[in-house]
């Protein structure tokens, strides 16, 4: 099952990042369908924890290299097709989705092709001075592998709780991650350095003590906070000044939900 | 508005995007982990070395931390690798010479490597005696959370 999570994974993420690469209508089919792998994903380590048994977040490489959109999206036809599962209900439901997605995504390989210029790293904004162009990079390096980590910590960690009030926190915080991610693999797209997270370390999402994964958190949303004060006062671009105070307003209501979590942990 | 170059070093983009040697290393004669305990940032690094001559034949390493982090891991892990484990140390030691000048951020994230490839040789002399335990090394450099303040006054 450990090698079923390991390319359910990988999977998760070629379809995720590779919709960045996309035209908008054909980008929000693949972000759909990189949703429903991610909760494949949830569902099989569920599986997994429910067995008594215990998993962790590696993963093969993912593929982002590609010469034109029609290769990408034929790749990951033919990976689709290339999965391989059990047998059981959970799995006959897996299978039928990823029929589903291939066929749609033969048919958008069909549709048009497009260069690929989201790896570029022609680190080129319309707008954007230079001194702003560096520490909007700074940023989004920082910051995409911090939401993707996010993501696994709070997956792990809601698979492991019976406490209902702490699955619900972590399934909101699971929910404000994704978009944060969604976001800032966007501004990072169009920057041209747009890039696959690197593999998240055991001990982060393996820790001892929950309380002092929050309290550690709640220090990481502040220091990111100021990191979105400080890009909001230096950047000259409206809509790019209005996201990054929007985005440090979300924080303020992630420390209240980690504080709350904080205070089920000391129940 | 006319658009300029970024002055961003392209050697650092890339250790940014795919940084030397990073991932876990499954089978290893060596491991060690280095704690920041004011902001949580931790370093594993992993090392494969070659009983006869000591020398460091494979290092992996991990992080959650910061793009400072990162870059350290991957050019401190370029340098360890084909050293001994008395060079790589006397290395590290020089490393924490150097760093005590630097911005303090650059230099907590220097720090928290090296801390680790120490913790890694002292696990490889416990297990020389047949101890099995995690070794843990922290940082004693401040990494001061950044605020707007200071961003706006250093601009």
């Amino acid at each position: 099952m450990q090698k079923i999570l390991e390319a359910k994974h990988t999977l998760w993420l070629e379809l995720f990042f590779g919709a960045f690469t996309l035209e908008p209508s054909q980008k929000e089919i693949l972000l759909d369908f990189a949703m429903i792998e991610y909760r494949h994903l949830k569902w099989i380590a569920k599986e997994i924890v429910k067995n008594g048994q215990d998993f962790d977040w590696s993963r093969e490489e993912p593929k982002t290299q590609f010469a034109d959109t029609k290769e990408l999206l034929e790749y990951l036809a033919i990976k689709l097709a290339g999965m391989s599962y059990p047998e059981g209900p959970l799995f006959d439901r897996i299978r039928s989705d990823e029929e589903y997605m291939r066929f749609r995504l033969q048919r958008l390989a069909k549709e048009s092709s497009q260069p690929i210029s989201a790896f570029s790293k022609e680190l080129c904004y319309e707008g954007l001075e230079a001194k702003s162009i560096q520490t909007l990079v700074q940023f989004l390096f920082e910051e995409i592998y911090k939401e993707y980590e996010l993501i696994l910590v709070y997956t792990y960690a809601q698979l492991y709780t019976n406490e209902a009030r702490l699955g619900l926190i972590f399934e909101d915080l699971i929910y404000e991650s994704f978009y944060h991610l969604k976001s800032f693999a966007h501004l990072a797209a169009k920057l041209g350095i747009l890039f696959v997270p690197r593999e998240v370390m055991k001990e982060v999402y393996k820790f001892e003590r929950l309380s002092t994964f929050l309290q550690e958190g709640i220090e990481e949303e502040r220091a990111a906070k100021e990191q979105c004060r400080a890009l909001s006062q230096e950047i000259q671009d409206e809509e790019l000044r209005k996201f990054f105070d929007f985005i440090d307003n979300q924080e303020t209501y992630h420390i209240e939900l980690m504080q709350e979590a904080l205070e089920v942990t000391k129940r | 508005m006319e658009q300029e170059t970024p002055t961003i070093d392209p050697r650092y983009l890339e250790l940014m995007i795919n940084p030397t040697n990073y991932g876990e290393m499954k089978e290893y004669d060596a491991k060690g982990l280095g704690k920041n305990k004011e902001t949580g940032e931790m370093v594993v690094i992993y090392l494969k070395v070659d009983p006869k001559t000591q020398k460091i034949t494979d290092i992996a390493w991990q992080t959650n931390g910061c793009g400072t982090t990162l870059v350290s891991g991957a050019l401190f892990s370029e340098e360890y690798k084909g050293k001994t484990l008395q060079s790589g140390e006397e290395f590290t030691k020089a490393v924490f010479e150097k760093i005590k000048d630097n911005p303090p951020p650059d230099a907590a994230c220097g720090e928290v490597v090296a801390r680790a490839f120490m913790a890694a040789l002292k696990d490889y002399e416990a297990r020389a005696r047949g101890e099995e335990r995690e070794f843990v090394e922290y940082v004693t450099l401040s990494c001061p959370v950044p605020t707007g303040e200071d961003d706006a006054k250093n601009s």
